[in-house]
């Protein structure tokens, strides 16, 4: 019980990852982002080019860890590139155009995965140091479970610092309050666009790179992904960043909970939960927030 | 805005049904003495396609009501032909199909018009993925593997052709008449201007369900037709990146058009086809043709004709009309 508990909240902090970069852009730039799934698999792809292209039999964690942080900021790169030459052009489209124009990505760039890589599934082995399972106050958790964790809370606090306590997350916070008025008096809020772009999908990539040892890698990653992401953000309340880190605990840990006693149930809780919550609270679970509370 | 309602008018015209639907049962004639096996197969595919993205447009191009489930609903009606195809007659398995994707579709309805915009694309969208996952892990109807060896008993190839072009000029016509019925309006309305309409006494809510209804039963009709023209139904039918597609043809043709879905069915269908002997460029084409067409063609292949039309009879000294954003 304990255990998958454990396993599920490292679950959690991993669908966290995806969600909030797919908050952050959704409070700025007001798009629900499919083609976020995309970057993860990126980041993914990217994680696993590197690690294999090097070779090391077991794979050393500090290796690892440079993997992950090129595969993250491989994916920013191709992010602010994508923003500046698509998202641009897809803003002004209104929201189902664009949620639709989102999904046209998605599959370009699953489609450019595809003829790179294949679709034969590839895998990274866990990193050395973290591959083996602790006892925890009488339970077993494997280590990279508490690696994710760590990662997550990590990523929770620097979001939390970086748009309370920084100049630029002022910025940001007030570009989603009211773009217009930002243009108004002269904020570059263009600039301030790709910024944030450009961290949501160094998120999804530092996800994606996360995950590699977890999962059986194959382009349609990204789809798979993408959705219980969405889950986890309208479940939350669109364009709050703590209800997405709540509802991404809870999916993670009802859903580990299904593997253990109900395997049946596996994944489809997702959508049940889903639909529970949202005959009972239409807006998700934290309404109306002021921009990213 | 005029040449919207105009182009409405002229559709609304028995001449705007019977003209295309004389076209379809044309086809549906001369295909037999042209084609067959795998050709067969894949014309099938378009007039089922045909019909899944028309039904579909009630919820885009009728109603606001983006839902990025309907591959559940297509599935439903292909699973419910697979369960029950071997006990009782094609009539009543298809009609049975029909009902339970309606059925199902109601269900949902009841929970999803409670939100609207990008929160009910993704609650569609999300119980949708959450029946193609209960597809995967039922033993009952297969698993992974789906349900093989279905099999339109006496038909041969060209029975099932006839059935699936028989069924689909049916299913056209009937969704012509909702389409531009009392009630099909009423959606349009409603479309426009849902407050409006509740403060003239309409249900929007209840319209919104029967239209959502509609849409199901008539993706649970291609399904079931699907079922006996491929003879296999796999949980890959229900998968949402299929309920995808129907939507890429209705954007092609054109959303704001009866016939739009129908030509955006016909060269989407065309297309994947010709494409699918390269795994990944087929997705880098399908995702490179939904962005041109919601960037430079919003109205779609249709909205192109008519904007091409009106720019023809006015001279090129004024700009065409702006595009009608979806």
């Amino acid at each position: 019980m304990l255990g998958s508990i454990f396993a599920g909240i490292a679950d959690g902090f991993l669908l966290f990852l995806i969600a909030s970069g797919l908050t952050l852009i959704f409070g700025v730039m007001r798009i629900l982002n499919f083609s976020h799934g995309g970057y993860f698999m990126l980041g993914a792809y990217f994680a696993y080019q590197v690690v294999t292209s090097a070779g090391f039999s077991p794979l050393p964690l500090g290796f690892f860890i440079v993997a992950v942080l090129i595969g993250s900021v491989g994916v920013g790169a191709v992010g602010i590139a994508t923003e500046r030459l698509l998202f641009r052009r897809i803003y002004e489209l209104s929201d189902i155009a664009s949620l639709l124009g989102t999904f046209g990505l998605l599959l370009l760039i699953e489609g450019i995965a595809e003829v790179i890589w294949g679709i034969n599934p590839m895998s990274v082995p866990f990193p050395t140091l973290v591959d083996k399972s602790v006892k925890v106050v009488g339970v077993r958790v494997a280590t990279y479970s508490i690696v994710l964790i760590g990662v997550g809370i990590l990523v929770g606090i620097g979001l939390w610092y970086l748009l309370r306590r920084t100049a630029f997350g002022e910025r940001a916070r007030a570009v989603a309050e009211d773009r217009y008025m930002c243009e108004l008096v002269g904020m570059n809020t263009a600039a301030v666009s790709t910024a944030v772009f450009a961290i949501g999908t160094m998120l999804a990539g530092l996800g994606g790179a996360l995950a590699t040892p977890l999962v059986a890698l194959t382009p349609d990653v990204a789809t798979a992904f993408i959705i219980e992401a969405f889950a986890v953000v309208i479940v939350g309340g669109l364009g709050s960043i703590s209800g997405s880190l709540i509802a991404a605990l809870v999916f993670g840990v009802v859903d580990s909970l299904a593997i253990t006693y109900v395997p049946s149930l596996s994944g489809v809780s997702f959508f049940i939960l889903m639909f529970v919550v949202l005959l009972v609270r239409p807006q998700g679970l934290v309404k109306n927030a002021r921009a990213f509370a | 805005m005029l040449a919207r309602l105009r182009s409405r008018r002229d559709s609304a015209s028995l001449a705007g049904l019977l003209g295309p639907i004389a076209l379809i049962v044309v086809a549906v004639l001369v295909v037999p003495s042209l084609a067959s096996g795998a050709t067969m197969f894949l014309y099938e595919l378009v007039l089922i396609q045909i019909l899944m993205a028309t039904s579909t447009n009630f919820l885009f191009g009728r109603s606001h009501m983006p839902s990025l489930g309907q591959a559940a609903f297509f599935g439903t009606g292909a699973y419910t032909v697979a369960l029950v195809y071997d006990v009782v007659p094609i009539p009543a398995a298809l009609l049975l199909a029909i009902a339970v994707s309606a059925v199902v579709a109601f269900v949902i309805a009841a929970v999803s018009v409670r939100t609207d915009g990008l929160v009910f694309a993704n609650v569609t969208l999300a119980l949708g993925q959450g029946m193609y996952l209960l597809a995967v892990k039922t033993n009952w109807v297969g698993s992974e593997n789906g349900i093989p060896g279905i099999s339109a008993g006496s038909l041969g190839a060209n029975g099932v052709w006839y059935l699936v072009g028989g069924c689909v000029i049916a299913a056209l016509v009937v969704c012509w008449v909702i389409y531009h019925s009392p009630f099909g309006l009423t959606l349009y309305a409603i479309r426009e201007d849902p407050i409006r309409l509740e403060f003239l006494g309409v249900n929007v809510a209840i319209y919104r369900m029967v239209s959502f209804t509609i849409a199901g039963a008539g993706a649970g009709l291609a399904g079931g037709l699907f079922a006996y023209a491929s003879g296999i139904v796999t949980p890959n039918t229900m998968y949402w990146t299929q309920s995808g597609y129907p939507i890429l043809m209705i954007l092609v043709g054109g959303m704001g058009f009866f016939w739009g879905p129908a030509i955006g069915a016909i060269g989407v269908t065309l297309l994947l086809n010709e494409l699918s002997g390269n795994p990944g460029w087929n997705l880098i084409i399908l995702g490179l043709v939904l962005i041109g067409v919601l960037l430079f063609a919003p109205r779609g292949l249709l909205g192109l004709w008519v904007d091409a039309r009106a720019w023809l009879r006015r001279g090129s000294a004024r700009r065409p009309l702006p595009a009608h954003s979806p």
